[in-house]
């Protein structure tokens, strides 16, 4: 289909390039026509003002300076009638006949000339000199008659061929119309019609995607939701087992008491990450929520943890932004409880936060001087119970990274971490300014779930 | 701490945290008789039967809100129109639901005292027992 539309272009191309050409190349003749017409007109009148020149010098006895000169220029152009050479701006006469008529006039030419050197020495003979002008003047009114016929002829065939060349283009314009762009179009109609269709179908895939993520998400929300019960069901009796038999037991059985405890209490704090999680952007109203604001409530709750470490968490200017507030709270609550979190024991944990405008977001960062990320860990940290670390190191249950991306997600932003293993990481994530921008999280009504 | 209680009624369908509930107040101290009941059905039958000292009188009744039968809801409906809205009768919920409405509906509701998560703790037993018994305690 491409190489027809292409061809048919070539072709509308050429046509066009052809008349051009074609006009150009006959103007170009008929201007030189003219100009032949025009000197073999001016030859005759020539022959008569030589004619008159010579009755003049014979009553004034003048110069025959003029004389000499109307001579010389009308000999030069009879021969350059006759030329074939290019150069003088002629087209050469190439009709015979025409060729034939001028030769004829050479001795007319000759005998003038002879006279124009008999002056001075010898009386003119006035009546000669007469009758051979006379005799040149309608040979050559024939000679112009002919050359205007055939200028004639020559433009007869330009209009004609000009019409058939009309009449060409204007048929091929109308084939190339049937054969070249009406079925291209029919063919656009199609494949336009082919990708409405495919953006329908994925239109109704994304719907379908988004409502078993919906689904999948109430039943992490069911799941972990039910799931607390037996858990604590287990985590009870345990504790009673502790308190009530305990004492009965040798080491081996206190051992595996204390294990029992340990990964039921595990379990009981990934459920209730999950259920966490499931939650995150449950409750729908945003609001305008300053952030340094957040960030002092965030200081005081974690004041224990910054005494003992004696951490310096600083910010500059941060802006209001619309959000969701108890999420973003979680968002940087879970960002400073990490970047106080990994760092070398005994370290002094220096972090920093700062927000930047951009167009349509803020870009907010979150520096600390911690352990690091290694770079083939960046990515994974955001996948939801991910840990890259043993538990023994650093407590926690690898959900805090996936909330912040939810949280940041549901704010239409993105989140991501710069760092080098040993020099601590910066989080930047951004949130969108205008919140009602933001696609792929439709209004959801909250999960009713009774005990 | 002394019996500051004479008896409590457990309603819950799940025997585990029967037991467990069970335990927490026995260890806790703050009562000694405690009646157990699966559903609301049971445990309206229990209050509503007279034994040798007439009706039973439990001074708190801790309720789960799901149960077979008759849930939690459905029982305090019938306790509320057999005694009035305003018993004597502490009635505490009892659920793992951090669901606002359910929250909601049992303010909403007179015959309930308090709203509490599982599990039964010794701290919100002593909350209880300070808040509504201890100058009653006094007074008698």
């Amino acid at each position: 289909m491409n190489t027809r539309y292409i061809f048919g272009i070539i072709i509308t191309v050429v046509l066009l390039s052809v008349n051009q050409a074609f006009i150009q190349y006959w103007l170009a003749q008929k201007k030189h026509d003219a100009n032949t017409i025009n000197i073999a007109g001016k030859q005759r009148m020539l022959s008569q003002r030589i004619n008159a020149e010579f009755y003049r010098l014979e009553k004034e006895s003048a110069s025959p300076h003029l004389l000499k000169k109307l001579v010389a220029e009308w000999k030069t152009s009879h021969f350059k009638l006759q030329s074939k050479d290019k150069s003088n701006k002629l087209v050469p006469i190439t009709n015979s006949e025409i060729r034939l008529a001028l030769k004829e006039l050479n001795p007319n030419i000759e005998f003038i000339e002879s006279q124009l050197n008999n002056i001075g020495k010898a009386s003119l003979n006035l009546s000669l000199i007469n009758q051979n002008q006379n005799s040149f003047l309608p040979k050559m009114d024939k000679i112009v008659k002919s050359l205007e016929k055939i200028s004639d002829k020559k433009l007869q065939f330009i209009i004609k061929t000009e019409f058939f060349l009309f009449f060409m283009s204007l048929i091929i314009l109308i084939l190339e119309v049937v054969f070249i762009y009406i079925p291209i179009e029919k063919s656009l109609n199609l494949a336009n019609a082919e990708i409405s269709k495919k953006n329908e179908d994925l239109k109704q895939a994304l719907t379908s995607i988004g409502k078993k993520n919906r689904e999948l998400e109430q039943i992490t929300y069911i799941t972990s939701h039910d799931l607390q019960e037996p858990v604590r069901t287990i985590n009870s009796l345990v504790n009673i087992f502790k308190i009530k038999y305990a004492r009965d037991f040798d080491e081996e059985g206190i051992k595996m008491l204390r294990y029992l405890d340990t990964a039921t209490v595990r379990m009981r704090d990934l459920i209730k990450d999950l259920l966490d999680y499931s939650i995150i952007g449950k409750k729908r109203e945003k609001t305008k929520i300053d952030c340094a604001e957040i960030l002092e409530i965030i200081s005081k709750d974690l004041a224990l943890k910054i005494n003992e470490t004696k951490a310096k968490i600083t910010w500059g200017r941060l802006p209001k932004i619309l959000g969701i507030e108890a999420e973003i709270r979680l968002l940087f609550q879970n960002l400073i409880s990490n970047a106080l979190k990994f760092q070398m024991k005994g370290h002094q944990p220096k972090i920093d936060i700062a927000a930047i405008e951009k167009k349509d977001f803020w870009l907010f960062t979150v520096s600390d001087n911690g352990i690091g990320i290694e770079s083939k860990n960046v990515e994974k940290i955001f996948s939801i119970f991910h840990r890259i670390h043993s538990k023994d190191k650093f407590e926690g249950t690898g959900i805090g990274l996936a909330h912040c991306a939810k949280v940041v997600d549901i704010h239409g932003g993105a989140i991501w971490v710069e760092s080098e293993l040993g020099k601590g990481c910066t989080f930047f994530f951004t949130i969108k300014k205008d919140q009602n921008k933001i696609v792929g999280y439709e209004q959801q009504t909250e999960l009713y779930i009774t005990s | 701490m002394n019996n500051k209680l004479n008896s409590i009624l457990l309603v819950d369908d799940d025997e585990a945290t029967n037991f467990i509930h069970q335990f927490v107040i026995q260890d806790h101290g703050a009562c000694k008789h405690i009646v157990t009941k699966l559903d609301g059905q049971e445990a309206f039958d229990y209050l509503t039967t007279p034994n040798e000292s007439g009706l039973p009188s439990p001074d708190i009744i801790f309720v789960d809100i799901n149960m077979p039968k008759l849930d939690g809801w459905g029982f305090l409906e019938k306790y509320e129109s057999e005694f009035g809205s305003n018993s004597s009768k502490i009635i505490v919920m009892l659920t793992t639901s951090l669901n606002k409405y359910d929250k909601e509906r049992a303010e909403s509701m007179n015959v309930i005292s308090e709203f509490r998560n599982k599990p039964l703790s010794p701290e919100i037993l002593d909350e209880i027992v300070e808040k509504y018994f201890t100058n009653k305690h006094m007074v008698q």
